[in-house]
């Protein structure tokens, strides 16, 4: 099955939990521990690039960095797509691109290129008409229908709730398979979002809530798990253990890491193979 | 001497250059062996060789760094590379020098039209405000300042042919890009030879601009008599290479006659003299470095093998089609 259907399955059954990662190797992790779908960070894409998430990431490096966890795991993969990387035109070559690697489904927000972080000062929204067409453009894009669409919409920091519940109906009439509210800072603004947009197929970023709590909220796809401070965190204290100590003791351990990556299989295909 | 001092030297003498324009590496290595003093890769060209898309902003920064290095890398003369319009805003812009001063670029020109942006002849033009242009050509300037002052920044003006523009806007938008410190300036589509005479005689510094309205076409002889710095021809070695595959590959397609008519038509009756293509990119040197390098035991591959071309001989100039139509 491919794994558009999974994805498209998946939501049928319930919430689909996608953790963050921005490479493979997080990916791989997300498996391991047993999600069913995982999801490419453009905050962590730009992080591991050494930038800030304000746009200066190219498409071209997003769909590379989307093919290495795309082809390390057998679970769907949702990326980030920014702003489809300009007009109706570019979101039509950025859905090509994104589907022709083995993604299942991409979020486009409404943002003006380049676009911010959803949760950064600064964020311009375009004019609702002109993110319809870009939705439009990209449904018709794709070539597997089962590829999803979410339409993200940035204007509950610029505009407020009015025009944000208005935009998202306007993106899911237009044929988004999902809305995507991005910004959510508190619970009262979830508790907003799931019951003014309680009859659309919803998208949440965030973990105001544990995710039970979001699948009764009704929401379709979580993306969540806080990989970036995990890692901050924890590379953080390795290094300064490293730096007052000299040797990283603290979570040194690497059980199971090489047999996650393949290395088995590899050592069984020299055999197979005659490979030495 | 660095290709981007090589380059600023280029616009800075009295004599005019031209820049061959192509969009392969290939195109480069032609330039280059034709005697041209500094090659160009468009982005139209590039769009069309290497992703087979038209040049409607769809190419993304990545992929045009990425192809302005391999063309770079393969030649020994300067490269000033299409960079649209900076891909973005003037943050966007910083690392768009960035980018192309570490891939070995000499210089880039970056337009004043918003994002996408469209080819400087097509209708529908449009250009941003005159204070975030001067914004990007101000970041443009300082992110090659901190890596290599020497990398031509070149401010492209739309404003001529845009929606709301004239040569009075085009002007002053010139004039303001050369105080923030770029380094030559490019004015898009003049329409008649009393504009570029009009140009020249308002702005300072070195100028270049394409001349496709301009009927005749000026020489590079012309345009140094009007104070221009360089002859810029983006098409001028990629344009007519479209011409060639297509007859060949329709001729070839149309059957055994109308192959031979054509090879009649161009290779045989070609008037120049003409290196083989392995030639141009330096088959020769591999032949010259595995005598220098290799066993004598594996160079006997050279006496038992069957092969239409031999690197080792430095060959006399083969008749134009050999190599690109079939091995001769």
């Amino acid at each position: 099955m491919s794994k558009t259907t999974k994805l498209r399955n998946l939501m049928e059954e319930g919430l689909v939990v996608a953790p963050f990662t921005f490479d493979a190797f997080q990916a791989k992790i997300a498996e391991k521990v047993g999600f069913d779908a995982v999801y490419m960070t453009g905050f962590g894409t730009a992080a591991a690039r050494g930038y800030p998430d304000v746009g200066l990431v190219t498409q071209t490096e997003m769909v590379q960095n989307a093919k290495y966890i795309a082809n390390a795991v057998d679970i769907p993969l949702i990326c980030d797509a920014d702003t489809a990387y300009g007009n109706p035109i570019n979101t039509w070559r950025t859905v090509r691109e994104y589907e022709s690697i083995g993604v299942a489904g991409i979020h486009i927000e409404d943002q003006v290129f380049p676009k911010k972080c959803g949760f950064f000062e600064g964020k311009l929204v375009v004019p609702v008409e002109e993110h319809v067409q870009k939705i439009r453009a990209a449904l018709d894009a794709r070539q597997d229908k089962d590829f999803v669409i979410i339409a993200r919409c940035d204007a509950l920091a610029v505009n407020g709730w009015d025009d944000t519940i208005q935009r998202c109906r306007a993106y899911h009439d237009a044929g988004a398979d999902l809305v995507f509210v991005d910004g959510i800072r508190t619970d009262e603004e979830l508790v907003t979002y799931a019951r003014e947009l309680a009859d659309l197929p919803r998208f949440y970023n965030g973990g105001l809530r544990p995710t039970p709590q979001v699948a009764d909220m009704g929401f379709k796809i979580n993306i969540t798990g806080n990989t970036l401070g995990a890692i901050y965190n924890a590379v953080t204290d390795a290094f300064t253990e490293l730096k007052e100590s000299g040797a990283v003791h603290r979570n040194g351990q690497r059980d199971g890491l090489t047999d996650m990556l393949g290395l088995p299989r590899v050592y069984e295909m020299e055999r197979e193979y005659g490979v030495v | 001497m660095r290709k981007t001092t090589k380059l600023q030297e280029l616009f800075n003498r009295e004599e005019i250059f031209v820049i061959a324009g192509g969009g392969c590496a290939l195109h480069a290595k032609i330039a280059e062996a034709t005697g041209f003093e500094c090659a160009y890769m468009s982005g139209a060209t590039t769009a069309a060789y290497v992703l087979g898309i038209p040049d409607a902003g769809l190419i993304t920064m990545t992929e045009m760094v990425q192809n302005a290095e391999r063309m770079a890398n393969a030649i020994s003369i300067p490269l000033i590379s299409d960079s649209d319009q900076g891909f973005g805003t003037a943050i966007n812009v910083r690392r768009t020098v960035a980018s192309f001063v570490r891939a070995g670029v000499a210089g880039i020109h970056v337009e004043d039209q918003p994002f996408p942006k469209r080819c400087g002849f097509v209708k529908g033009k449009e250009i941003i405000p005159l204070e975030e242009a001067v914004g990007k050509y101000k970041a443009a300037v300082d992110a090659k300042n901190e890596i290599d002052p020497d990398f031509v920044i070149i401010a492209r003006c739309d404003a001529r042919g845009a929606t709301g523009g004239s040569l009075e806007e085009l002007i002053t938008r010139l004039k303001a890009y050369k105080a923030v410190g770029v380094d030559v300036l490019y004015a898009e589509a003049l329409t008649s030879v009393e504009e570029i005479l009009t140009v020249r005689a308002e702005v300072e510094g070195p100028l270049m601009g394409t001349m496709g309205y301009i009927e005749p076409e000026p020489t590079p002889a012309q345009l140094q008599e009007w104070g221009w710095a360089a002859s810029f021809n983006p098409g001028l070695v990629g344009g007519p290479g479209v011409q060639g595959s297509w007859e060949h590959a329709k001729a070839y397609k149309e059957g055994p006659e109308a192959l031979r008519d054509y090879e009649e038509r161009i290779t045989n009756n070609y008037k120049y003299e003409m290196p083989h293509m392995f030639d141009i990119v330096g088959f020769p040197e591999v032949a010259e470095w595995e005598e220098m390098y290799l066993p004598e035991e594996q160079l006997k591959k050279y006496e038992d093998s069957i092969g239409g071309y031999d690197p080792r001989a430095s060959r006399a100039p083969a008749k134009a089609g050999a190599g690109f139509s079939r091995p001769s």
